[in-house]
Formats: structure tokens, C-alpha cells, sequence
């Protein structure tokens, strides 16, 4: 699949600051997430591929196309929904996303149809005539997600698209996001510091952390190639938990202990977890709880802005 | 009532022109000013002025209405339908379409920036250029409506009923005319639009932008006064439209001299309206920005 963003040494200055440091990279997925803690650039770099923000060195493409070049063509095919409140308020819903779509170049007729169509789709149909400033904040974040996708985009910016949202608004904001995705229609770029938001809709992740790529994954394959490990949780004598590990070890796992009786044991395909329980017992251990796990997007994230960190001296 | 599938379909029909594409803000902020039932009432009678000029220019060339009305005249001449009267009639509409845009004027920008909308207008093929040009475009044809075309349709009214070529002697009256107004709708929709962008609060809009050509003539007189100079009319930007409109009309000097109107030079009233529409223009360029840039 052809790259959907890529960067090549962007820079964002504001003054002195240096907010985005040198991106470098490439982005494929269907669903991308853009992660990092707040005030890690996140919502900077959307704004910088809208062009709202001019690099200061370096540039990015989409679909292929400089930002720079051609930012008017591209903010045709980009749909963006903000993180903050934005709406008029004395528009009607309907009215609204009509503007809105008319703005990215649809006919009048067509963009009062797909106005429609897009708060249907969104669930704000049964109060489309009603005045945005009159609805709620879930509603007025369905809307921005409506004059988002009205105009038919190739690509999707998400900025923090459950922000303030109660949990059934935020299950069915997801869905939504989910269905787009699925659709297969558009990109989409979400934006958020909310992990699960991200594991459950994106199939690629790209770290923020201080303006620098922490990490760019995709989560589907990093998940295939994580390998499935085991979590125990054992009670022993003094020092027992540390001879079985050692025990462990020599028949050939990879074991690291965490403390109070917890590891973690990769188990290669020959060795069967009986014998787990043969040194144990042997050891006089009780192995209290045994979960399989793999990597969660959680295990990355901390890993990436572990190594970013480390790389930074500031950890 | 239509049902839609609650399904989501990709857009592939056409798409409208870019170079026009700013229009889709003028028809909106239109529409916008017209959904007050007040303003459209309003925007109604300021055609009244309008009425009575036509009134006047048929009395005036009408022999036998004036027969019939006992008010015999000299002849179809006689009531004045001059420079002076296309100066008075022209600066009567002029009010009444600065009081309408000091009303509804500032709703045009300050509607989008109240709700944060901008960055989603300006995440569209939509540049800051273009939008003000869209915003500027509602002034301007609404000025334009009440100003110059009601004034031209008078002139050619004119120029048909008195024949033996009064059109071609007075053609330069057409052209002061189209300039005065759109000297006067360059004025008025940059300082609105500059003051709807800086204050999201309309009523708040309004009241700089009474203040702006207001004040200015207060502080103007009192520089006159301390200084014992003309100089501070250049602070009062309706004294430098009045001047140059006494230029463009070419009202002689001794007139001008009477209505105090040779303060200052022509070019120095050419100066502060340039002065005003160049302001407006840098604060429209300082706020209108889809984000604000926190430098550090």
C-alpha cells in the first residue's frame, strides 16, 4: 500500500520553540493513531499537514503531495474535525454541515442531500433542524465528526474525537470510527493520549514524544510478532521465587522476575507448562495465578517513550 | 419525509469551480443578515430616501403635475438636480447604510470566532484571503445596494428626462459617484469586519465601530484645539470622506470654505482613508488565523 503520509525532516517552529524536531517516516495504515502524552505535538503536526502551520524546515506529503505545494488540493480531500468546541452556533445541524460540505466544493443540492446523509449517519438525524449551540457536547462532537466526513474525504483528521464524552457516547463515537474505518472509503488519523481509544480502532500507531517520533508501529503486526508470554504470580520461602526463576531458566525460558513473586516466562513451543509445575513443586512454590498475555498497545507505548527518554538522557 | 440508510457512502460527483468557491460565505453571510426580521424591515425603508428622490426628480420635470399642484415653477430646471443634490443624496444613503452595518456588520466574522469555526472553514480549499473577500462581498453588495446603484439609477433617470445631452456634460458625476461610494464601502466593511474579528461579542463589535468613526472626530478637535493646528482632522475619517466627496463632486470652494470643509489638504484626507482600510486590513491579517501560535 502506498504511503498515506510521510515525513521528511519536518521541523515546526513557534519563535524559538522547537515543537516538531525532524520527523522522518511513513505511514500506511487504514486506521492511524496518533499518540503521545499532552503537549506532545500531536495536534500541532495535524494542524502543520492542513497547512495551518508552516515547517520551518523539512516537509511532509500526503497521498504523495507536498503540503506545502499543495495544501489548497489536499485540504479538499482531508475532513477534520477539531479538538475544541467548533460550530456555528446559530446554524441549524443540517444547515451547518451543508456550509461546511459547500465549503469543500460540493454543489448546493448535493450538499444539503449528504448533510443529511451524515447526520443520519452519525445519530444526530431526529435533531438536525434543531440549532448546534443547543446541543449537547456528545451531540456538537457527532456534528464535528459529521462536517468532517460530509464532503466524502479521502482522508480523516480526528483530533481527540472522545474528548468529554460519556462512556455510551464515547462506545458509539468508536463504533463510528470503526465503521469509517471498515468501510474502507477513507484514512483515518485519530489523535488522542487515550490508548484504548487507539488499540480499538487503529491498525497503525505513530509515538509522539517532545515534538520527536517515538515510535511508528503497526499495532496488527507488532502483535503477531509478539510473542505470547506468561504472567505468574507465586508465594515462596525467601528467596525460592529467585531459584525458581533460575530453575526456569535453565530449561530454556527466557524469565524475568518484578517482585513479590511476579515474572514474566516465555515459553519456547517444546517446553509444556507441566513442567513449570514439576520445579515448583520440586521448589516447594505455589504458583498462585498464571495468565497468558501478549504486548498491549500499553507495553509499547511505555517501551517507546522508555527508549525516547533514555535517548533523550531524561529517564 | 426522506429515510436514509444509516450507511456511509463516499462522494464522486462533481465539484464546483475553486476560483468562486468564496461565494458559498457571501451567500451564507447573507442570509445570515436576513434571517433578522428587523434587519430586512429595515433594510427596506432605506429605500424611502430613494422614493422621494424619484418623487423629486419627476416634479421637477414634470410641467403639468406642478400646473395641477398650483405650484408654478420657471421651468423643468428648477429644482436643482445637480451636484449638490446627487452629494446630498448619496451622503443620505451613505448614513443609512453605515447604520445598518454598524448593526448586523460585525455578526459576519464574530459568528465564526464566537464557536471556534474558523478552523474548520480554513480546513477547507479556503484561504484567509478568500475569506475575507467572501465576508467583504456581504458589506459591500449591501452597501453598494443602498449607495451607488439607487444614485446611478437617479442619474440615468436624469440624464433620460432632460436630454439635449446632459449625460455626455455630466458624465463626470457618474464616475464620483461610483468612487465615492466605493471609497465609503472600502471604509465601512474593513473597520466592521476588523472590528467583528477582534470582539466575538457583536453588541461589543458595534460599539468600536461607533466609537472608531465617532471618537476619532472628538479626539481630532481636541488635538485642533491644544495644538492650534488643523492637522488632528486627519484622526477623523468621516471629515476625510467629506473632503474628498467636496473634491469628486466638485463643489466650489467658497461652498467647501462654508461647510468648513479645507481643514486639511485633499491628500492628506486621501491619507488617513488609506491610513484606516490599511489598519483594518493588518488587524484582519493578525486575527484571522486558524490557530493561534503560543511563541516561546
Amino acid at each position: 500500500m502506498a504511503p498515506v503520509i510521510e515525513f521528511d525532516g519536518l521541523e515546526v517552529r513557534f519563535g524559538t520553540r522547537s515543537v516538531l524536531k525532524q520527523l522522518k517516516g511513513e505511514l500506511r495504515g487504514r486506521c492511524i493513531g496518533l499518540l503521545g502524552p499532552n503537549g506532545s505535538g500531536k495536534s500541532t503536526l495535524l494542524n502543520t499537514l492542513l497547512g495551518f502551520y508552516p515547517p520551518a524546515r523539512g516537509t511532509a506529503r500526503i497521498f504523495g503531495k507536498d503540503i506545502g505545494a499543495y495544501s489548497r488540493e489536499l485540504r479538499g480531500l482531508i475532513g477534520y474535525m477539531p479538538e475544541s468546541d467548533a460550530f456555528i452556533s446559530n446554524l441549524t445541524g443540517v444547515r451547518f454541515v451543508r456550509y461546511m460540505a459547500e465549503l469543500s466544493g460540493l454543489p448546493s443540492n448535493q450538499a444539503l442531500e449528504r448533510a443529511h446523509e451524515a447526520l443520519f449517519y452519525v445519530g444526530l438525524g431526529e435533531v438536525r433542524y434543531r440549532k448546534v449551540g443547543t446541543y449537547s457536547l456528545g451531540m456538537k462532537q457527532l456534528a464535528k465528526l459529521a462536517q468532517a466526513i460530509a464532503h466524502g474525504p479521502k482522508l480523516v483528521f480526528l483530533d481527540e474525537p472522545t474528548n468529554g464524552l460519556d462512556p455510551p457516547a464515547r462506545s458509539r463515537m468508536i463504533q463510528l470510527i470503526q465503521e469509517i474505518r471498515d468501510a474502507g472509503n477513507m484514512h483515518v488519523v485519530i489523535s488522542s493520549h487515550l490508548l484504548r481509544d487507539i488499540d480499538e480502532c487503529c491498525d497503525e500507531v505513530i509515538i509522539l514524544r517532545d515534538g520527536n517520533i517515538a515510535a511508528i508501529c503497526n499495532i496488527e503486526e507488532e502483535r503477531r510478532l509478539n510473542r505470547k508470554f506468561l504472567e505468574l504470580e507465586t508465594h515462596a520461602e525467601d528467596g525460592e521465587d529467585r531459584s525458581f526463576a533460575d530453575a526456569v531458566q535453565q530449561l530454556g525460558c527466557e524469565c524475568a522476575l518484578f517482585g513479590k513473586g511476579r515474572m514474566k516466562v516465555v515459553l519456547p513451543e517444546s517446553i509444556e507448562i507441566r513442567a513449570l509445575y514439576q520445579i515448583a513443586a520440586q521448589r516447594d512454590v505455589q504458583i498462585r495465578r498464571m495468565n497468558y498475555r501478549r504486548d498491549s498497545l500499553e507495553d509499547i507505548f511505555l517501551k517507546a517513550m522508555g527508549e525516547v527518554g533514555a535517548r533523550n538522557g531524561s529517564l | 419525509m426522506a429515510v436514509y440508510k444509516r450507511s456511509y457512502k463516499p462522494y464522486e460527483g462533481s465539484t464546483t469551480s475553486d476560483r468562486r468557491r468564496f461565494l458559498v460565505l457571501t451567500r451564507y453571510g447573507f442570509s445570515g443578515l436576513f434571517d433578522s426580521r428587523i434587519f430586512t424591515g429595515a433594510f427596506v425603508l432605506s429605500f424611502i430616501p430613494f422614493l422621494v428622490a424619484v418623487a423629486m426628480l419627476y416634479f421637477a420635470h414634470s410641467a403639468s403635475l406642478r400646473a395641477l399642484l398650483q405650484m408654478p415653477g420657471p421651468g423643468p430646471n428648477t429644482a436643482q438636480i445637480n451636484n449638490y443634490f446627487f452629494l446630498a443624496f448619496l451622503g443620505a444613503h451613505s448614513w443609512i447604510s453605515f447604520l445598518l452595518i454598524t448593526w448586523q456588520g460585525p455578526q459576519l466574522i464574530a459568528a465564526d470566532l464566537a464557536n471556534n469555526a474558523l478552523p474548520l472553514i480554513l480546513g477547507r480549499p479556503i484561504s484567509r484571503t478568500e475569506y475575507v473577500l467572501g465576508k467583504f462581498l456581504v458589506i459591500a453588495t449591501l452597501v453598494s445596494v443602498i449607495t451607488w446603484i439607487p444614485v446611478l439609477i437617479i442619474f440615468f433617470l436624469q440624464a433620460g428626462l432632460e436630454g439635449n445631452g446632459w449625460l455626455w456634460s455630466h458624465l463626470w458625476l457618474g464616475g464620483a459617484i461610483l468612487l465615492a461610494s466605493w471609497m465609503w464601502i472600502a471604509i465601512v466593511g474593513l473597520v466592521a469586519l476588523a472590528a467583528s474579528a477582534w470582539l466575538k461579542w457583536r453588541v461589543a463589535a458595534s460599539a468600536v465601530m461607533l466609537a472608531f468613526f465617532f471618537v476619532g472626530p472628538a479626539f481630532g478637535a481636541a488635538v485642533n484645539l491644544t495644538l492650534g493646528t488643523n492637522w488632528g482632522h486627519m484622526f477623523d475619517v468621516l471629515y476625510a470622506v467629506k473632503l474628498i466627496w467636496v473634491g469628486l463632486f466638485r463643489v466650489p470652494l467658497s461652498t467647501a470654505q462654508g461647510l468648513d470643509m479645507v481643514g486639511i489638504p485633499l491628500w492628506a484626507a486621501w491619507l488617513t482613508v488609506a491610513a484606516t482600510c490599511g489598519l483594518s486590513l493588518l488587524l484582519l491579517n493578525r486575527r484571522l488565523k486558524a490557530r493561534e501560535v503560543v511563541r516561546g
